[in-house]
């Protein structure tokens, strides 16, 4: 027989075939399943409040949407001030695409001199040459995170201040990190170019990265404004915006850093990075694994973890991190980056009976010695 | 407050289809993720699991009872339950091994056409590899939505499918290709 041309008109019959036939073998395994009562209950649960999370902002209607936008609104102009009333409108307005800016990218495209700070591949603005405004004194009255628990995502970093909220969601397989960020001052952009859309008459900005693969989105509402990024599509990430919620406090899972709790673990371990710049924003522990948040004076986030031993095979999509092995003083290094180019870095490493990891934006060389001032608290 | 606000959108039908889906397809779920895990526990976790992957996934599906939406929930919990169990053993995505599992047909009809033996060939490809055929061909999805259901970037996605056409190539026209 000669060579058979795999056109895609071929590959959808025989994919047809190959599959309608898989379906028809599988159920005729098909057996009768007889949940037990604790399945029953959390999926009675689950297909009952379902519509608590299940929101999807293109499912929004038009008459509904207007009431979203008009309560915001209200919400906004009862808490301005007079003076500020007619700026914040302009402003809300603007957020809300009721008026459109001429040249978005244009205008928002940044003419300051750059200063890049390793933070989940973003460049900033250099900070110190902003003047001080009333706008810095502003704080979060209003907290809000996103509702994807129970879509499978565990947090794995709460760093929570007056003016700034940083959140980071883990999936049960490992494979998504997603970001949120809530912050009252404008989140910068990265350089990459990007596009504004307004969906529902709410303007977004959005970045995707073919460097890291990771999607960002910025928006605002009244006051605040948002961040979130992740690898993930867009229509995931906007289904996961329209989750947007009030913050509930985990009181029972985050501690402050100077406090004691029951450890899991013999020895709890941190990262001895005050000579590098860092403090300890927040420290989390669960019956698994401690995580700690270090933030640089620059704003770049470095999340620390430390868990029993357990194998990294399989943890991180090997077809998007370039993976390398580094021994260190006797250590040996696991090192996964996204690309050559970009900072995101991986690190895993064990010691003293532990497995530990570092995820942060930063050269290697540079984490692998953060990783080396590793010590128990 | 927002979420207050977003409570007054009315998505009660996609909640009646999701009742809908429990009530006939929760046999088939959990037998397809039963033959995987072999445990009944684990195999209601990816059954729940898949759920809430279906419910990110509902305007995808027309009609509750139609051929396609069985295929689709099926595939759905093969993939929780194979999550499951790769968590479970930290291992790494096995490939032949994870083959999507075929009785096999033996060759009734000497009217064997390039269709059939293409289809038969599909079936021998790596799970991740048929996986992307099926929803790229039969149910049509963009790269996007594969990339969204299966929980990997889109590039990856386009990769997957890159590489099933290249396996299927030479399965279908062996190594040396001439003509």
């Amino acid at each position: 027989m000669g060579k058979i041309k795999l056109t895609d008109e071929l590959l959808e019959k025989a994919t047809k075939k190959s599959f309608e036939n898989w379906i028809d073998q599988t159920a005729q395994c098909e057996k009768e399943f007889s949940p037990s009562e604790s399945f029953e209950k959390e999926m009675n649960h689950f297909l009952k409040n379902r519509n608590k999370f299940s929101y999807k902002i293109s499912h929004f209607k038009p008459r509904r949407s207007i009431i979203v936008i008009a309560a915001i609104f209200l919400l906004m102009l009862s808490s301005l001030s007079v003076g500020a009333v007619r700026d914040e409108v302009t402003e809300i307005f603007k957020s809300t695409g009721i008026i459109q800016q001429k040249s978005p990218v244009k205008k928002k495209k940044p003419k300051k001199k750059k200063e890049k700070v390793t933070n989940n591949g973003y460049y900033y603005q250099n900070t110190t040459s902003k003047p001080t405004t009333t706008k810095a004194q502003k704080t979060i009255s209003v907290e809000y995170e996103l509702d994807i628990d129970d879509l499978g995502y565990t947090r794995i970093t709460e760093n929570i201040s007056p003016q700034k909220i940083f959140i980071s969601y883990q999936s049960y397989d490992q494979s998504i990190i997603i970001n949120f960020t809530q912050s009252v001052n404008e989140i910068e952009k990265p350089q990459i170019e990007g596009e504004y859309q307004t969906i529902n008459e709410q303007q977004y900005y959005i970045c995707h990265s073919p460097e890291d693969s990771r999607l960002r989105i910025y928006w605002q509402i009244g006051e605040y404004y948002f961040k979130l990024s992740g690898n993930i599509s867009q229509e995931t990430a906007f289904s996961y915006i329209a989750l947007l919620k009030e913050r509930v406090p985990q009181e029972t899972t985050t501690i402050e850093p100077e406090q004691t709790t029951t450890s899991p673990f013999e020895y709890n371990y941190c990262l001895n990075l005050a000579d590098y710049g860092y403090t300890e924003s927040s420290y989390t522990v669960n019956e698994y694994s401690t995580s700690t948040v270090y933030t640089s004076a620059e704003g770049n986030i470095l999340n620390f973890s430390q868990e029993n031993i357990t194998s990294i095979e399989g943890r991180v999509d090997e077809t998007v991190y370039t993976k390398s092995v580094e021994t260190v003083d006797s250590i040996e290094f696991t090192i996964y980056q996204l690309t050559e180019n970009s900072a995101e870095t991986i690190i895993f490493w064990q010691q003293n009976g532990y497995q530990f990891s570092i995820y942060s934006d930063g050269e290697k060389e540079q984490l692998i010695q953060y990783a080396k001032t590793c010590i128990a608290r | 407050m927002l979420s207050f606000y977003l409570s007054l959108v009315d998505e009660t039908n996609e909640q009646d289809m999701l009742v809908q889906i429990y009530n006939k397809y929760k046999n088939l779920m959990f037998s397809v993720a039963n033959q995987i895990l072999n445990d009944t526990y684990l195999a209601e976790d990816a059954v729940h699991n898949a759920f809430i992957k279906l419910s990110h996934n509902l305007h995808k599906i027309e009609d509750v009872d139609d051929y396609k939406t069985k295929g689709y929930v099926a595939t759905i919990a093969r993939n929780c339950a194979k999550n499951v169990y790769v968590k479970q053993h930290k291992i790494k995505e096995v490939e032949y091994d994870d083959a999507f599992s075929f009785k096999q047909n033996q060759i009734q009809s000497n009217h064997f056409t390039q269709e059939d033996e293409i289809s038969e060939k599909i079936k021998l490809l790596p799970q991740m590899y048929f996986e992307v055929l099926v929803y790229k061909y039969y149910y049509k999805h963009s790269g996007k939505e594969i990339a969204t259901i299966l929980g990997v970037s889109e590039g990856v996605v386009y990769k997957r499918l890159e590489r099933a056409k290249q396996k299927l190539e030479v399965l279908v026209n062996g190594q040396n290709q001439t003509d």
